[in-house]
């Protein structure tokens, strides 16, 4: 009766495990080469303390680009810098202003480019939301 | 009237009540202090109170949740008071155990169990209603399997004090919770996932698990009876919890349809829609959403609990090894989980096949 039943259900899911397992050999591979970078690359990766330090700097001269830039960089290292249970909190003064940029980049008031957007973006995600 | 309305909860216009009522009390819960759009996730809530329990170190996703415990308090409560708590299982307590280990790292891959899929939908989030197309997807693709013989073995009647672990297990974590940090602070130290008050989160855990337990409200379950039998009356109470949440978060200025600023969400349309395709296909193999196996496991189903248990233990899992997706977007490690789950169900659903 059906189209999928019997042998023909038996093909395809056969030949979905074998595109599954297939998708998670490249997956596995990527994963190590990527984790190998990074633990390589973590030597000389600056804290998150720095990284905050650094977008203040940026943003004292006006390069909203480059600030965001820093700031998602410190979150990456330490998302406590955007939770407010955290003493480490970058407070709500911080919150204000990335709810500011945002606003401003998406009306086009602000222009800093899309990279900037996205780093907006990620750190308001982070800000909010999960599951605790 | 009140009566009527409960003896009958399998009506559409009941379903579509509970699921307002549903939709309300998790609206309430994230006004209160929880995390957004979780004011009802069982995958969230299971992580949780796995770090409550020392399963994994992350405090920020450490509480012991009233919900989850209020949950299965409700259910057994309504079960035993409508006559349908009843100790049964052996229906592939293994496969259940696993079918919970996948199910649970699918919800940490999309970040939300099918429920979460609904509130991040209604709160405007695209990556929220690509996830609940991958589920409903998930869904429709088990139909086949359905048609063409799957079925576990059949459920037998075990002793009855086999039942009660999980529910008494639940009372005394409620207690111990209750009674304060002074007592149990040395077992339970709590955490510091952000949270409603705690008799609110009980009550509104109470009020899940007893209608959820009246209503069979399972998000997964309602798609398939709607694909498989044309029964459209689960899918109210589904629809109307989609529905009313959209409404609140429209009504309370919440409501912001985007893709890159969904609170707490990724931004990989691709391995939302996969992870929750394979929720969605595994939860109808093993009878219910990780909801409703909570659910189920408090009125006496055993291959419930084994998928219970199944999903707290990889809850410690995704956590500590980084499975679980963030902000950051999807590792290789959830990745790996979603295709590997994936091959799980789909062996386990040809395998599990019977002659028609």
């Amino acid at each position: 009766m059906a189209v999928l039943s019997g042998k023909r259900l038996t093909v395809l899911g056969a030949a979905l495990i074998a595109l599954a397992a297939a998708a998670a050999m490249r997956v596995g591979v990527s994963g190590v080469v990527a984790w190998t970078a990074t633990a390589a690359g973590t030597g000389a990766a600056l804290s998150a303390g720095d990284h905050v330090a650094l977008a203040l700097s940026a943003e004292k001269r006006g390069d909203l680009a480059a600030a965001l830039s820093h700031y998602r960089a410190a979150v990456s290292r330490d998302p406590r810098c955007v939770d407010r249970r955290s003493p480490g909190f970058l407070g709500e003064a911080f919150e204000a202003k990335l709810r500011k940029w945002i606003a401003g980049m998406k009306s086009g008031r602000i222009a800093a480019g899309p990279a900037a957007l996205s780093d907006a973006s990620f750190i308001f995600r982070r800000m909010y939301g999960g599951c605790g | 009237m009140i009566r009527r309305f409960f003896a009958y909860p399998e009506s559409g216009w009941a379903l579509a009540a509970l699921g307002g009522l549903f939709a309300t009390a998790a609206a309430a819960l994230s006004a209160l202090g929880n995390p957004s759009a979780t004011g009802l996730c069982a995958s969230c809530f299971l992580v949780n109170v796995a770090g409550a329990l020392g399963l994994h170190a992350k405090a920020s996703q450490s509480y012991l949740r009233p919900e989850l415990l209020g949950i299965i308090l409700g259910s057994f409560f309504a079960a035993f008071a409508a006559r349908e708590f009843r100790v049964r299982g052996g229906a592939s307590p293994v496969f259940h155990f696993c079918g919970g280990v996948f199910l649970l790292l699918g919800c940490e891959v999309f970040i939300g169990c099918p429920i979460k899929a609904l509130l991040r939908t209604a709160g405007g989030g695209a990556v929220g209603l690509v996830g609940l197309a991958g589920l409903a997807a998930g869904v429709l693709f088990a139909i086949p399997f359905l048609r063409d013989g799957f079925a576990l073995r059949a459920k037998r009647a075990l002793p009855e004090p086999a039942g009660l672990v999980l529910p008494a297990a639940a009372f005394l974590l409620l207690l111990a919770t209750s009674a304060g940090a002074g007592i149990f602070a040395p077992v339970f130290p709590g955490g510091e996932a952000r949270h409603a008050p705690f008799a609110v989160s009980a009550a509104a855990g109470l009020i899940f698990g007893a209608a959820g337990q009246r209503s069979r409200f399972c998000v997964t379950g309602s798609i398939r009876n709607a694909a498989l039998a044309r029964d459209f009356r689960e899918g109210a109470g589904t629809v109307a919890f989609l529905a009313v949440a959209t409404l609140i978060n429209v009504l309370s200025g919440v409501f912001n349809p985007t893709l890159s600023l969904e609170p707490g969400a990724h931004t990989d349309l691709l391995w939302a829609f996969l992870a929750m395709g394979m929720v969605g296909f595994g939860a109808i193999l093993v009878a219910g959403c990780p909801f409703r196996q909570v659910v189920l496991a408090s009125t006496g189903d055993l291959d419930a609990v084994a998928a219970v248990a199944g999903m707290l233990a990889a809850a410690g899992v995704s956590v500590t090894f980084g499975i679980g997706s963030s902000p950051e977007g999807v590792t290789a490690a959830g990745k790996l989980a979603v295709l590997g789950g994936w091959i799980f169900f789909i062996a386990s659903g040809l395998a599990k096949r019977r002659a028609a």
